[in-house]
């Protein structure tokens, strides 16, 4: 039997102290999706992302990927089973041309092979194919030559993507892609994840509702570190308990 | 644009010239030859602060260890020339593995408070040690042997000018080397970790091992100086593997400038001449060399070597957006 489902978590959960930023998480992200999780701030997003891309160790629970136990897998080496991320804030190599900072993402897929000392850079042309096909899939061919660190917001952003895309990665982690984007980007960000959505898992955690509900297959809506809800856009759309979540529970008490 | 960045073009040639032009115009042979010792040195350092972003105090410990390795091995073994810089240079490298092992568990300024507990650590290993070492009166009468290859005996180097020239092949092939790695998939790697190691590290890279490394090469080419600085003076001071040492290639290394492997060669030939002119007019002269080092790090953050490639610049009336292009680091 296959398994439809490229990642699992069961019963995970993350505690500072006594207080538990993810109690139980039962998070199922199916091959070829979409799948946000939104929630108000302090829902817990962040730290099970953070659990997912290996940057915390979780209290409990266990993360499969593939089918294959990643609970305890180191970061770095996560990005050659095959899963690759973005930062919420962002985090380029400021003084590389922006062509070099997606050659060296693409390098990193192949992790220790990039010890060798004694070969030219431009000997290995599948890092340099990798680098130019995200440039092109991003549309960023006009500053390729630019230093990152020079490129607009919304550019960086946009970049900030693109790295996590040179791994070839079959799930794309996106933490808050469009943070910090002014308005008028938010459509380019919103078509890109859109298309990526096409060739890969995509998992991402977004607050911009209009992105979130316009190219989502499934949303999961978290709160108080546990998971409300789960549904299309459509069925959160209209959901009592999203807008109570969101909105607070005065009156309840 | 092909040329100038290729491993034997560009600034690789430069750095031949001065190999060509030192003897010439400096007052003493020795000079030249002690100059490039120290430039090898430099370039080892330069590797690890300026492409690796890592600021390490045991470049000291490395150099030391190579002149006392060469010359053990040379006074006890009877090994030949290339025997003991190999011997030297896998010391080096071994010592360098050791230290950067436990140095680079810890990041930013425990990194560095780390590599200059080693240093302490090494000199005063060094100086217990006496009936190897010398101790305070450095190993003596360290010999200079033949240059010989499979039984043959190529230059016996016992003229300075035979010694310098071994010398700059040697810095030569060093460098080719250096460039070599610089612009290798493992180069551009550390350039990425000096940038943002959180990144690198997320986009798959164990940026740990890149930085042993790192280390270890940098420590087999200091290695090698240090043998190299043994078989020059016949003599290995206990001063190779003190504190100060450490000081001296790191203050050759900012000087020079940490964004070109030609700006180590600058530096350590700034610095060893200037300590030539002037120790002999002036005992206090390291307050000049202070000074200096403020200077530099003050109002030419790019070293000498960033300095002039400025004026090269301003005089040839190239804008600012060419100066990234050629700088040496980028592609």
């Amino acid at each position: 039997m296959s398994n439809d489902y490229l990642l699992q978590t069961s019963n995970l959960g993350l505690d500072y102290g006594a207080f538990s930023a993810v109690g139980n998480v039962d998070l199922k992200i199916k091959k070829g999706t979409i799948h946000t999780v939104i929630g108000p701030n302090g829902a817990g997003k962040t730290s099970l992302f953070h659990c997912l891309t290996g940057e915390r160790k979780p209290t409990r629970g266990s993360v499969l990927f593939n089918d294959a136990n990643i609970t305890h897998l180191a970061a770095h080496k996560r990005v050659s089973a095959g899963m690759s991320r973005s930062f919420q804030v962002t985090s380029l190599f400021q003084n590389l041309s922006v062509r070099e900072n997606l050659r060296i993402a693409a390098q990193g897929r192949d992790g220790l092979k990039a010890l060798k000392f004694w070969i030219s850079q431009t000997a290995n042309k599948a890092h340099i194919q990798k680098a130019e096909e995200v440039l092109a899939k991003i549309q960023l061919e006009s500053v390729a030559d630019r230093f990152a660190g020079e490129l607009s917001h919304g550019q960086q952003r946009v970049l900030e993507v693109g790295m996590a895309l040179c791994g070839s990665p079959e799930l794309l982690l996106l933490d808050e892609p469009t943070s910090g984007m002014g308005v008028d980007d938010i459509p380019i960000m919103t078509n890109l994840i859109a298309q990526l959505g096409k060739e890969h898992t995509v998992m991402l955690i977004e607050h911009n509702m209009r992105l979130v509900m316009s190219i989502s297959d499934r949303i999961t809506v978290m709160h108080q570190g546990n998971i409300l809800l789960e549904g299309s856009p459509d069925e959160i759309k209209g959901d009592e308990r999203v807008k109570k979540a969101y909105l607070g529970e005065s009156g309840n008490e | 644009m092909k040329f100038k960045n290729s491993i034997i073009g560009g600034v690789t040639l430069l750095a031949i010239a001065m190999m060509i032009l030192m003897p010439i115009l400096l007052p003493s042979i020795t000079l030249a030859t002690e100059i490039l010792i120290f430039a090898l040195a430099a370039l080892a350092c330069n590797l690890l602060l300026g492409y690796t972003g890592l600021l390490s105090f045991g470049q000291g410990i490395f150099f030391g260890g190579g002149a006392y390795t060469a010359s053990l091995v040379m006074i006890h073994l009877d090994f030949g020339l290339l025997g003991a810089l190999f011997a030297a240079t896998v010391i080096g490298s071994l010592l360098a593995f050791f230290v950067g092992a436990l140095a680079i568990r810890r990041t930013g300024i425990y990194f560095v408070m780390l590599t200059l507990a080693f240093s302490q650590m090494a000199y005063f290993l060094a100086y217990t040690f006496s009936d190897w070492t010398g101790g305070d009166n450095g190993l003596l009468d360290v010999p200079r042997p033949p240059l010989s290859l499979f039984g043959f005996v190529i230059s016996d180097l016992d003229s300075v000018e035979s010694f310098y020239l071994f010398v700059a092949l040697i810095f030569a092939l060093v460098f080719i080397l250096a460039r070599r790695i610089i612009q290798s998939p493992f180069g551009t790697t550390l350039v990425a970790i000096r940038e943002n190691e959180g990144r690198a590290s997320a986009v798959g890279f164990s940026t740990n091992y890149f930085k042993l490394v790192a280390f270890v090469i940098s420590g087999a080419i200091t290695g090698m100086a240090g043998a190299l600085y043994a078989m020059l003076l016949n003599f290995a001071p206990l001063s190779n593997i003190e504190l100060l040492m450490s000081e001296n290639i790191l203050i050759m290394t900012i000087i020079g400038g940490t964004s070109s492997l030609l700006g180590s060669l600058l530096g350590a030939g700034a610095i060893v001449l200037i300590g030539d002119l002037l120790s002999s007019i002036w005992p206090r002269w390291m307050m000049i060399l202070g000074a200096a080092l403020i200077a530099v790090v003050l109002f030419m953050p790019g070293g000498l070597w960033g300095g002039l490639e400025a004026l090269y610049l301003k005089l040839t009336g190239k804008n600012k957006s060419t100066q990234s292009s050629s700088s040496e680091d980028k592609k």
